[in-house]
């Protein structure tokens, strides 16, 4: 669990994580990461993995909106509620 | 939650080895063959020990999945549709399903069946047209679910269906109202698989049926399960591989012809060569893939799909050298040769075809690469 901060370095992880399986991540701080169809699913898979394992943030049944996951921002705010309750 | 408290005991192999041309003939694994199978523990394996289960570590649950494709791949796939079920509604289904569900399945009391694919919607599952409508006690699903193993003896369900929020999974009981099922036309491979094609007519499920959240039936519960299933197939095929090879060193050592035994011939040496070769070598993947999933491995997925081609790719090269060296015999429908012919084209095209997962790969391979070369994970 490297990361702990404020969220910012959720932001940048996520997005290099992304980074990996598109040319450039930063077309999703315009565009959802799950609904724009531009990931096979299984990359959200393992999206979810990397966030339970690299940001400390276990992911519930009740967790799994598009609400949580669908933009950085979400995801942003989703790992700073789950560390504040942690 | 896997441990590694499981094994499938190689005396229950044994034992249902004796009955597996029956079940071909019959075309159904019978009932008694799933209880056999039951008390080893392995339809359990992937349900948490506080649902009744006894978690087996994906190594082991590999195993049991081996041990039975030696068998009979339409009897390993239950291990693989059931692990499914069980691993998906352990981690996304409602606390009261998990509670309720669980322990019988664990058990082997009941059985579940994975439901995924349709008419037009095979590879391509993001094309599924089966619906799913909220009403204010629960759900309706309408839809027709095709091919679906052990359909036709399965007591639940886990069922993909379009919401107005996006797809989704669900658990469905095979005594929902407005669920029907009937028998696939007998398929070449998998013949005693219990395939079914299901009927959901406004079938009426509670609230709390749904596994994970609309928009994640697809991108997170099938994905994930898929995994999983994909590995049961690696696995399962290098037990249909093995069983061929098996076949071959028998006839090569056996058969007689122009006054030697085959295995005497350089050419022959070259089909038990290669199979060895493709057979070891997708043993080895398919036991990586496995430890990757064990620990965890960021790049588990990308091992998985790895080995499930090379394993299916490998079943398949095992029983056509099999069956080229039988002779007439091993085209002779009913024959263990020409079953094992048929199971392993089988292999191939489910839980991902061939083609498919050669993308898969290499969309995992690059991103992994990618991954090296910005530093991290190098
Ligand atoms: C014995 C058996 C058991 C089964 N059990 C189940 C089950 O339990 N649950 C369930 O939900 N389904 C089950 N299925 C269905 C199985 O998952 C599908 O048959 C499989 O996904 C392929 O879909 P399809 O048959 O519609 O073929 P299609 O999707 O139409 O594909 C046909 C062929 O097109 C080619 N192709 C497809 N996609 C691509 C691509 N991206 N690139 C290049 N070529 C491509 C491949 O060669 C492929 O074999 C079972 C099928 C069989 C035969």
């Amino acid at each position: 669990m490297p990361d702990q901060g404020s969220g910012r370095d959720v932001r940048k992880a996520v997005k290099e994580f992304l980074g990996r399986f598109v040319d450039d991540p930063d077309i999703f701080e315009e565009r959802p990461i799950i609904t724009a169809g531009l990931l096979d699913s299984l990359v959200a898979t393992q999206m979810i993995d990397f966030i339970e394992q690299h940001c400390g943030a276990p992911v519930l049944d009740e967790d799994l909106e598009l609400e949580n996951f669908d933009t950085l921002d979400a995801i942003e705010e989703f790992v700073r509620r789950k560390r504040a309750t942690a | 939650m896997n441990t590694v408290t499981g094994r499938f005991p190689v005396a229950a192999r044994d034992r249902l080895r004796a009955e597996a041309e029956r079940w071909e003939r019959a075309g159904a694994v019978p009932r008694t063959a799933v209880a056999t199978i039951a008390r080893t523990g392995a339809l359990g394996a992937m349900v948490p020990a506080e649902y009744g289960g006894a978690p087996w570590s994906h190594a082991a649950y590999g195993d049991a999945n081996r041990l039975l494709g030696t068998v009979s791949a339409a009897a390993q796939s239950l291990l693989t549709v059931h692990g499914m079920v069980c691993r998906s509604l352990a981690r996304w289904g409602a606390p009261a399903v998990r509670a309720d569900w669980l322990p019988r399945l664990a058990a082997g009391v009941e059985i579940g069946a994975f439901a995924l694919t349709e008419e037009q919607a095979g590879s391509d599952v993001s094309a599924l047209t089966c619906t799913a409508r909220p009403v204010p006690d629960g759900w309706r699903l309408t839809g027709v679910k095709r091919w679906i193993s052990f359909g036709m003896l399965a007591d639940v369900f886990l069922v993909f269906a379009r919401t107005p929020r996006g797809q989704a999974a669900f658990a469905v009981r095979a005594d929902d109202p407005g669920l029907a099922r009937e028998p696939e036309a007998r398929t070449a491979g998998f013949r005693a698989a219990h395939l079914a094609r299901l009927t959901l007519d406004d079938c009426a499920v509670p609230a709390d049926r749904l596994v994970g959240r609309p928009g994640f039936g697809l991108a997170e519960v099938a994905a994930r399960a898929l995994t999983l299933g994909r590995l049961c197939v690696a696995f399962g095929a290098l037990g249909v591989a093995e069983a061929c090879r098996d076949a071959t060193l028998h006839t090569a050592a056996q058969r007689r012809r122009f006054g030697r035994r085959l295995g005497e011939f350089q050419l022959v040496q070259g089909l038990i060569a290669d199979t060895e070769v493709a057979l070891e070598g997708a043993r080895a993947l398919a036991q990586r893939a496995a430890r990757a999933l064990d620990d965890g491995d960021d790049w588990a997925v990308a091992q998985v799909l790895t080995a499930k081609l090379a394993a299916s790719r490998a079943a398949r090269l095992a029983a056509d050298c099999s069956a080229q060296l039988h002779g007439a015999e091993g085209l002779a429908e009913g024959s263990p040769v020409e079953r094992r012919s048929q199971d392993a084209r089988v292999l191939e095209i489910i839980e991902g075809n061939t083609q498919l997962l050669q993308q898969l790969i290499a969309e995992q391979v690059t991103a992994r690469w990618r991954a090296a070369t910005t530093g991290r994970d190098a």
